[in-house]
């Protein structure tokens, strides 16, 4: 191949050539590429739109390869067809006898909430199972920076970001930016993750820190690390083994969510064993959760004048009495008043019996 | 083999090159695709970074060997979930840096310009340190970073013929 001589020689022996003059150019395109996004607001415009092709592209690809896998599953199963049927038999009598438990604890727990006056979704997301839209991991995205996963669900199907991933094993992520047709999730252990959570049984608080340079589980098809748990909040630590749950705190996450077990790593800082990597990551559960609403978002229509800021009230305070009161009955006569003794004459006299509530001054209330 | 050495050196070189370009293409995609742990980044290395300081040494001077790099960055970015340009300020920087290591070289050889890849692939995870956080909205690992140019730079030695072909020399 020629080689273009007609560089002018600078300073140092780097010579100014179309290739360098072009590389600047296109760095200084990147960095207004970079400059342009605002990290705070997720990913818009044409990375949205080429995530929606990809996801498309290898999810067909992954359909047909399963489909192939079917294929010759199928075809080696038809040696074992008798066999199989049995068992399928057998399997089947017990699922009716589990569906009727479950049918019965099913509506035993309505009836409970209906006791317990409990609003729709106070039980948290497994109240309201028929919301949330399940979602294929299509592209296991493991790069030096980020540690996101690509869905193949997005806004055609009702996706948002802020979805909170789950799968059976337990918390995944969070939906971070979503396309027509796939959406991006934050894993757990992203360096730029930070979720409240505390010990199911000691009840200790702390942040979860996504910590990529932390010791990888190879588990399962997402390589996923061992996340920190950094601003511990208890008199105890955790427990070895705990499970640990989101706490609900920050309103991102409902709480009560299993992230997985805590446990001691090679540097003595707590970290936690996450649960979504004891299995392949490759269906999630992609749920909206909509924290509680603050009174102020949702006042009630007539609350009455309220004070002016900075102002007191007085309020009556009824003390309570420094003896007992007398007593109700009528019919039960008040015992005499003892006789003076001569070591009384110089006595005050007796208080009275009760103080009254008039009687007694008004306190001073402030309001911040 | 034979066949090999009986093509004439520049076929020899467009076929090298070529191989280069594809090993960084795979080096790229293959930690987007969900193959496990072993195909993700690291412990994949850099390649394109091979490929951007290769084509420094060798004196490309046109403009085709850094749109390579920039779209071969913007590719990464995009399948990382990254922000569009992190990567391709990355490979483009390597690319400059690399044309500095090269002409600073005077005896081409392979410690020269195994040395020359080791202060690039440095000089590269400053810049890395120094866009990443902002880019990432303040906080950035750059621990994943490091480990995958340190693998990069141990690898160099093995690809080197790949990247940097002299010729009838070779």
């Amino acid at each position: 191949m020629a080689r273009r001589r007609s560089g002018r020689r600078g300073a140092g022996g780097f010579r100014l050539t179309v290739g360098a003059l072009v590389a600047v150019g296109l760095a200084c395109a990147a960095w207004a590429l970079l400059a342009l996004r605002n990290p705070t607001t997720g990913q818009v415009g044409p990375e949205a739109a080429v995530d929606d092709a990809l996801a498309g592209s290898v999810g067909a690809a992954q359909e047909s390869m399963d489909g192939a896998a079917t294929l010759s599953g199928r075809l080696t199963s038809m040696w074992t067809a008798a066999g199989r049927v049995k068992e399928l038999e057998r399997e089947n009598a017990e699922l009716r006898e589990w569906k009727a438990l479950a049918l019965a604890l099913a509506e035993r727990n309505a009836r409970y909430e209906s006791l317990l006056k409990m609003a729709p979704g106070a039980g948290g997301p497994s109240a309201t199972p028929d919301v949330g839209v399940t979602a294929r991991l299509v592209l296991d995205v493991g790069g030096p920076f980020r540690r996101t996963l690509l869905a193949n669900a997005g806004a055609d199907q009702g996706v948002k970001s802020g979805f909170v991933a789950v799968n059976e094993n337990g918390l995944v992520g969070r939906v971070v930016s979503v396309g027509r047709t796939s959406a991006r999730v934050l894993l757990l252990d992203d360096y730029n993750s930070r979720i409240p959570v505390m010990g199911q049984t000691s009840r200790v608080r702390a942040i979860l820190v996504g910590d990529p340079g932390g010791t990888p589980a190879l588990e399962g098809l997402i390589r996923l690390s061992q996340p920190k748990l950094q601003n511990v909040v208890g008199l105890t630590a955790p427990r070895e083994g705990e499970m640990i749950v989101t706490s609900g705190d920050g309103g991102l996450f409902p709480a009560g969510l299993p992230v997985g077990r805590a446990t001691v790593g090679r540097d003595g800082a707590w970290r936690v064993k996450l649960g979504a990597a004891s299995a392949p990551v490759d269906y999630v559960r992609l749920t909206p959760y909509a924290p509680v609403t603050p009174p102020e978002a949702a006042p009630v229509a007539d609350p009455g004048p309220p004070p002016p800021p900075a102002s007191t009230r007085e309020v009556p305070v009824a003390p309570r009495p420094f003896v007992a009161a007398p007593a109700a009955t009528p019919a039960r006569a008040a015992p005499p008043p003892p006789r003076p003794t001569p070591d009384d004459v110089d006595a005050p006299p007796a208080p009275p019996a009760a103080v009254t509530p008039a009687a007694a001054p008004p306190l001073q209330v402030g309001r911040p | 083999m034979t066949r090999v050495g009986l093509l004439a050196p520049g076929a020899r070189m467009s076929l090298a090159r070529l191989a280069g370009l594809l090993i960084a293409l795979v080096c790229v995609i293959a930690p987007a695709l969900p193959l496990g742990p072993l195909a993700a980044s690291p412990p994949l290395p850099l390649a394109v970074l091979w490929a951007a300081y290769g084509w420094a040494a060798m004196g490309e001077t046109g403009w085709r060997a850094p749109f390579v790099l920039f779209l071969l960055g913007l590719l990464q970015d995009q399948l990382s979930g990254g922000p569009l340009g992190l990567f391709a300020i990355v490979y483009l920087a390597g690319f400059l840096l690399g044309r500095t290591a090269a002409a600073a070289t005077r005896s081409p050889n392979l410690l020269t310009e195994w040395a020359g890849f080791v202060a690039t692939m440095l000089a590269v995870c400053v810049i890395a340190g120094v866009i990443a956080p902002p880019a990432l909205g303040g906080a950035a690992g750059l621990g994943p970073f490091a480990l995958a140019a340190t693998v990069t730079a141990l690898l160099f030695p093995l690809v080197r013929p790949l990247y940097i072909v002299r010729g009838a020399t070779v």
